[in-house]
């Protein structure tokens, strides 16, 4: 360790908690992996315990690790596609790194292997000019978006309006978080808008800020999302240069590679200097948000269309992360309501040979059997085949890959995921896993009664989305390939729903 | 008070009360594990869940507060839900009893008759060892509830456990994985007095074969300083020696918690070379048992010849720092007005 660097990199460190994350990844880059020893000497500059410190490095993957680590994915797509025969004696295994269109994926440092393209269409292939955003009363923005029928588009689905609203009601200061940790396997979508439309998320965050009269707009940015860190820092220059964020506190906080920092409340623990384990709730972060203000946070890709609402044109559509085996793995505009068979065929260059399964949404939505190629990928006509549209990430898997070998990838990723802080969650998807794995050689860990009963329990006591939607995928994979779970015995019979 | 609905029936609670309390007082157990009351609300461990009317999923009682009018539900689905959680815990549970210690998720499994259906097969945990007389710590008992690395960042204020990592290899160690030594850590022995399963116990017990059930506890006050900690002596019946020291959180002055010497030095009190009668030197060097008329007058004699030699002025009077105030005030009295001196200090000023 160089000695006189750290000394000197400390000196210029804040020393508010809430900076602690910041102050790693700074050290990290500056000086090198966190050490016991850097963690100490962190914690005595800031005046905190060595221990808060030590449980918050150790949270995060990535501090740990050289910033010029090779980084391999091994989420489903990736792994579909080969992905851990890249894997060799230096590099670490990841859970996807948001390039799923260009799968398998190897990061080098902060540089994607072979290089970034984009396949795309709609919005994001406009020129992404500085505009300045229209002078509306708050009152009048929340009713353009109420009529616009917008829901958030990071996973939960919740109308945009309503959540304005309800922050607009609390007493300020209040403050704005743009959600851009995207982490959910399969989805490439914020990253598509981060690098090619800055300006217009800003647009849409900067009229968020102004309608809920926010002091501080925050930006959590995912780790590994270094061109969307470069373009919008440039973007955010331009629009200070611009004076559109007088008045407005306005910083970016990178994370450190934990999938549980997308959920809201993590990431208030998150930025609050603290390990990113979900918050109780109530109070949501509405009403009790970053250091207890109010807090609106929103998607990237929400705030984009927000933007684009306002400007006046504006279809009801979304961006669907379309990847796996697929002509033109992209990122494609699409409306709210198409089918897989249009999405595929119609965007992104048809299927490549014999689909098996598809997961329409993300990790968390459910796997789809090619049957449902011609459903429209809408949250009611999902729910009846027991899956949530989610992130609109649509991953194809052949026909060489299992579904078993893709619900034991997925279960490890929630494993591994895991913040562990409540139980259903942090042994439900090993035990999940591990039960996967032993079907693949025939062998039952657990009944299908028993895992019936560990199901209901993550679903009904887990504390976030994390543990509550796990469950989703094995219950596909339970109703759409009864053979490949046969070792596990007989479905129980449902009983009739007591009082 | 307020009033709400519990299995049916009326109850009342007070103004912001938890729930798993309110349940306690109209007649409900609900078990908990990660829950103190001596720390904020965590719900980890989600063995409080219970149904309440309007949440589309089960709250966790210890963090959930009673509400006007609040309909509440501990039957239906909440047992299986409490073995599910149980047997869930059980399946990475691989070393139920590391040092005597009780095991509150051992009983709970008993009462519910969960079993493990499975033991996971990242179960396993490092090992860890501390060079420390005093505490161990066996990883395998732990169920990640952090009661203990709450208590320390929480009641203690002090660095001395941290909940490392996430995932799979997610473990609680000491800080860094030093020894408890080596961190801010004082041996107090509190996180092992709030641990629920006994993962980390009294080293010197690890072994001794004593169930904690077979104890014999006596109430009496700690003598090491003036705080006057409320302790418990744990005696093994059939020796008749003290086997620990424990506290409760209903105790007044300490709350249960201790510091070091409360909790783990009480090997005196069996040592063969404690004194247990007074002694006076005689005429020929040695020490002699004497009664305690004997000793004190033996020690008076003695201070009057020095202030007969060299006046009251060549006394000084220093105390002890286990003395209360009281005895303090006494001391004073005894150096200034029996003794004529004004040189009196107490160790505990320095």
């Amino acid at each position: 360790m160089d000695v006189l660097r750290l000394a000197t990199v400390l000196e210029t460190m804040p020393r508010e908690r809430t900076r602690l994350l910041d102050n790693l990844g700074r050290l990290r880059r500056e000086v090198g992996p966190i050490t016991p020893e850097l963690s100490d000497a962190l914690a005595d500059h800031m005046r905190l315990r060595h221990g808060d410190v030590h449980e918050v490095t150790s949270f995060y993957s990535f501090l740990q690790v050289p910033v010029d680590a090779v980084r391999v994915c091994t989420g489903p797509v990736c792994d579909s596609r080969g992905a851990r025969d890249r894997l060799d004696g230096h590099a670490i295994e990841v859970p996807c790194l948001g390039h799923c269109d260009l799968a398998p994926v190897v990061l080098h440092g902060d540089e994607v292997v072979g290089g970034v393209t984009y396949s795309t269409n709609g919005f994001l292939l406009e020129p992404d000019d500085l505009r300045v955003p229209p002078k509306l009363s708050s009152d009048d923005v929340v009713e353009r978006l109420r009529g616009s029928g917008l829901t958030g588009m990071g996973g939960a689905g919740f109308p945009t309006w309503r959540k304005w609203d309800a922050v607009l009601r609390e007493p300020g200061p209040r403050v704005v978080i743009v959600n851009a940790d995207e982490g959910e396997p399969g989805t490439i979508k914020d990253r598509y808008v981060m690098e090619l439309r800055p300006r217009l998320l800003l647009e849409g965050a900067v009229i968020a800020a102004r309608v809920v009269e926010a002091t501080e707009l925050y930006i959590y940015l995912r780790e590994e999302y270094a061109t969307a860190r470069a373009r919008l820092e440039a973007a955010l220059d331009d629009y200070r240069k611009a004076g559109l964020l007088a008045g407005l506190a306005t910083s970016l906080v990178i994370g450190a590679g934990a999938y549980i920092c997308g959920e809201e409340t993590a990431m208030l623990e998150s930025m609050e200097g603290r390990r990113g384990m979900p918050r109780l709730r109530p109070p949501f972060p509405a009403q009790s948000g970053y250091l207890g203000r109010p807090t609106l946070i929103n998607n990237v890709e929400t705030l984009a269309h927000v933007a684009l609402i306002l400007r006046g044109d504006w279809q009801p559509a979304r961006l669907w992360s379309v990847s796996g085996a697929v002509g033109k793995p992209g990122c494609y505009e699409a409306s709210l309501d198409v089918t897989l068979r249009e999405l595929i065929d119609g965007y992104a260059g048809g299927l490549v040979g014999e689909p098996a399964a598809i997961v329409p949404g993300g990790a968390a939505s459910g796997i789809l059997p090619p049957a449902a190629l011609d459903v429209p990928l809408t949250r009611e006509a999902l729910t009846e085949w027991g899956c949530g549209v989610g992130s609109a990430a649509v991953q194809v898997f052949p026909k060489e890959y299992s579904p078993l070998r893709l619900l034991a990838e997925t279960m490890r990723f929630f494993a591994e995921e895991s913040c562990q802080k409540c139980t259903p969650c942090r042994i439900g998807n090993r035990a999940l896993h591990h039960v996967c794995e032993e079907l693949e050689h025939g062998r039952a860990a657990m009944s299908r009664g028993q895992v019936e009963e560990w199901l209901d329990a993550m679903t009904l006591t887990s504390i976030c989305g994390l543990g509550q939607a796990a469950p989703y995928p094995v219950r596909n994979a339970f109703e759409r390939w009864p053979e490949l779970f046969a070792p596990l015995g007989p479905a129980p019979v449902e009983e009739p729903a007591s009082a | 008070m307020i009033e709400f609905t519990l299995d049916g029936r009326p109850a009342s609670a007070q103004e912001g009360e938890l729930l798993v309390h309110a349940a306690a007082r109209n007649g409900v157990f609900v078990p908990t594990l990660c829950h103190d009351d001596k720390l904020e609300p965590y719900g980890g461990c989600r063995m409080c869940v219970v149904g309440v009317e309007g949440s589309p999923r089960p709250l966790p009682a210890c963090a959930t507060r009673v509400i006007e009018g609040m309909v509440v539900s501990t039957n239906s689905n909440v047992p299986q839900l409490q073995k599910t959680l149980t047997e869930m815990l059980l399946s990475e549970h691989l070393n139920a009893d590391p040092g005597g210690r009780p095991n509150e998720l051992v009983d709970l499994a008993r009462e519910l008759g969960a079993e493990a259906p499975l033991i996971l097969p990242d179960a396993k945990r490092e090992p860890y060892s501390d060079r420390n007389r005093l505490m161990g710590y066996e990883p395998d008992t732990c169920i990640l509830c952090n009661r203990c690395v709450r208590y320390t960042q929480e009641v203690m204020q002090c660095s001395a456990l941290s909940l490392e990592g996430r995932g799979p290899e997610a473990r609680i160690v000491p800080t860094w994985e030093r020894s408890w030594l080596d961190t801010e850590c004082e041996l107090c022995g509190g996180c092992l007095s709030v641990c629920p399963t006994g993962a980390i116990y009294e080293k010197f017990l690890e072994g001794a074969g004593v169930e904690e059930r077979q104890l014999e506890q006596t109430k009496t006050t700690c003598t090491f300083c003036g705080v006057g900690c409320q302790i418990d002596l744990n005696v093994d019946p059939e020796t008749k020696r003290i086997v620990k020291v424990t506290s409760k959180p209903e105790y007044v002055s300490n709350e249960g918690d201790l510091c070091v010497k409360g909790r783990f030095s009480f090997n005196f009190v069996h040592h063969p070379d404690r004194l247990t009668e007074p002694l006076v030197r005689g005429e020929d060097g040695a020490l002699h048992p004497a009664s305690w008329e004997e000793a004190l007058r033996a020690a008076a004699d003695g201070l009057k010849g020095v202030i007969r030699r060299h006046s009251a002025q060549a006394i000084g009077v220093l105390a002890s720092a286990r003395l209360t105030n009281e005895e303090n005030y006494l001391i004073q009295k005894l150096a200034r007005i029996g003794l004529g001196t004004n040189s009196v200090h107490s160790c505990e000023a320095t």
